[in-house]
């Protein structure tokens, strides 16, 4: 049995996914990227290899995407995050036409041709807000665990809004809520949906399809999911685990030769 | 074969000052763009373009908003730090509102001479006529101040020979790059043109023809390569051009204010300076900054593409242009309504991490081959 591997260091994960020549997911790892990109990538193969209980000769082709792409050693070639992610989604809902992926230091929006390529796509292009790191930062700022800043949200009771157009401005404002006594469910909520407003003007750039597809860390926030749903209008479908799929998309290009 | 043009490049001051040395003329710093240098060398000075640098920026801060262009502020910067000792007075065009309020705060902070031309924006009323002649009056008045020297008929007409050669050895260039798509590294055709910004036209121009010689005699490459075209105002900085030569993308032509845009002009016709002048600006390439209805830059950049044989059209656009960015939207729906694929990324000069482009470049070429 010959594996096949994709392996996406990000700005905050290093993630690996291993599949078999049917394109059968046999394992996954996620890790943070940490100071060292190329260990990072190195070590999230290395567990994906060991759940499978594979060693890295069973491995007949990997390729790297995401950032630190090119500085992935066991990779023999390497494919932007945009490609990737497209043929990840694909591979879930082959229905899709619009990606949106949000990761830790940027968005994208990605339009997707019939056969998973990609047609057209935006990234974003003034700075971190509306990013993975945006939601961490503010996380930070309410002292909530990130993984919880989704759930808090849609306890919401009262609409605040709040500017999505600055990570180090829309901290301070954060501040200034907290200190007027907001409750934090209430502002988590205000924080999910700056970062919705901002994802559906890059979705529109690109042109919003019937099936929308969201991958990426940021996707597992179900506060976001919603609210960017309600703002363009169409149900958006979320894979099982939607950091992968950057991965995902990249052992699928390797198990096809690479290109 | 191009390091002559690369010493230039990356010995800026060196390169002036040592010709400036040997000319004995007065350097004027020529702000973008479509100032007619030809009025600078027959004034008897030595014209030398600034299209912005890769400054720190620091004490521009002061004068100039963080959402001014790293055109704009990095030029003033330069002046600041009195980087730009050797230059003795700056030539403006009104194209944007950040060069026409530029001009302002040099004339305030700095005791060194400037003169503006002064664009009309309208192309066909006599009034236009009537303006643009006194300001072309006034343009060579103040160069002449400068250098001390009258222009003549005879002066103005060496000037526009001088100039008109160099654009067609750069046009020639140009040409080769595109029907020999590959034979020049993307990274090295813009440092040969940009040093032309800094050299006298006599020198540059027998660089040119030396280095045309030696292109004309090679065959073009083999093998399959992506092959696109750029749009934007300023070609700078000109390390992405190797993100583009490492993965394979050549640039077969471009729209950019301080490539075709310029090169492209014909000889500056001296016998009618206001028509000459005016024809010079507006013609033949229509740029974001000028307004020109009978030269629609939506059609014109669909036919430059598809008659250089390029699979997409990329936007290099530096951030706060306003122009560049009004017109942008627009012009990509239009490229991509004609089957073209088409996108953008933005910069600063100054910028020195180029991941997020590479992505974008690299994303934009997987696009493109499907």
């Amino acid at each position: 049995m010959s594996y096949f591997a994709g392996i996406d260091v990000g700005s905050l994960t290093a993630d690996a996914v291993l599949i078999d020549e049917t394109s059968n997911i046999i394992s996954y790892a996620i890790l943070p990227t940490g100071h060292d990109s190329q260990k990072a990538g190195t070590m999230a193969f290395r567990t994906a290899l060991e759940q499978a209980g594979a060693l890295e000769v069973d491995v007949a082709g990997v390729v790297s995407t995401g950032y630190s792409r090119g500085r992935v050693e066991e990779a023999g070639n390497s494919k932007t995050e945009i490609s990737c992610h497209a043929r990840g989604a694909f591979y879930y809902f082959p229905e899709v036409g619009t990606i949106i992926d949000i990761g830790g230091q940027d968005s994208k929006a990605i339009r997707v041709r019939p056969d998973g390529r990609v047609l057209d796509f935006a990234m974003n292009d003034k700075c971190a807000a509306g990013t993975g790191r945006f939601l961490e930062v503010m996380a930070g700022a309410l002292n909530a665990p990130l993984e919880m800043m989704g759930k808090l949200a849609l306890e919401s009771t009262v609409e605040i809004t709040i500017s999505s157009t600055c990570t180090v401005f829309t901290e301070s404002e954060v501040v200034s809520l907290i200190s007027q006594g907001r409750k934090p469910p209430d502002i988590a909520s205000a924080i999910c949906r700056a970062i919705a407003n901002r994802t559906s003007g890059l979705a529109t750039r690109v042109g919003v399809a019937d099936t929308v597809v969201m991958t990426g860390g940021v996707a597992k926030n179900r506060a976001v999911v919603k609210m960017l749903s309600e703002k363009l209008g169409h149900i958006i479908m979320v894979p099982e685990e939607p950091q992968i799929i950057g991965a995902l998309g990249a052992a699928i290009i390797a198990r096809e030769g690479g290109s | 074969m191009f390091e002559p043009f690369y010493e230039v490049v990356f010995n800026v001051s060196k390169n002036i000052t040592e010709n400036k040395t040997a000319l004995g003329r007065p350097v004027i710093g020529v702000m973008p763009a479509f100032f007619p240098m030809e009025l600078i060398d027959a004034a008897g000075g030595y014209p030398v373009q600034l299209w912005g640098n890769n400054l720190s920026l620091g004490k521009s801060d002061a004068y100039l908003q963080a959402f001014s262009c790293s055109v704009a502020r990095s030029v003033l910067e330069l002046e600041l730090i009195e980087g730009a000792r050797m230059v003795e007075g700056y030539a403006f065009t009104s194209i944007c509102d950040t060069l026409i309020n530029l001009r302002e705060l040099y004339r305030r902070l700095f005791p060194k001479p400037t003169v503006e031309l002064s664009i009309p924006i309208t192309r066909t009323d006599e009034a236009r006529r009537i303006y643009l002649k006194s300001v072309i009056a006034s343009v060579i008045s103040g160069l002449e101040d400068i250098t001390g020297t009258k222009v003549t008929s005879e002066s103005l007409t060496k000037a526009s020979s001088l100039h008109a050669r160099t654009r067609e050895l750069q046009r020639q260039l140009y040409y080769i790059r595109a029907e020999k798509s590959g034979l020049i590294k993307n990274y090295d055709f813009y440092v040969t043109i940009k040093a032309g910004f800094f050299l006298p036209r006599s020198v540059y121009n027998q660089m040119l023809e030396d280095l045309l010689e030696k292109l004309d005699k090679l065959p073009q490459p083999k093998g399959k390569r992506t092959k696109i075209v750029l749009s934007g105002m300023v070609f700078d900085p000109i390390e992405i051009y190797k993100i583009f030569d490492d993965l394979n993308i050549d640039i077969v032509d471009d729209d950019f204010a301080n490539g075709w845009r310029t090169v492209s002009k014909g000889p500056l016709e001296v016998a009618d300076i206001v028509e000459g002048v005016t024809s010079y600006v507006f013609n033949p390439a229509p740029c974001c900054c000028l307004y020109n209805p009978d030269n629609d830059r939506h059609p014109y950049l669909v036919d430059k593409a598809k008659k250089a044989g390029a699979e997409g059209v990329l936007f290099w656009y530096i951030k706060f242009c306003e122009p560049d960015a009004f017109d942008r939207p627009q012009l990509i729906q239009r490229l991509k309504d004609e089957g073209i694929p088409a996108s953008f990324f933005d910069v600063e000069l100054s910028m020195t991490n180029f991941d997020a482009i590479k992505t974008r470049i690299d994303a934009f070429s997987e696009m493109i081959k499907g």
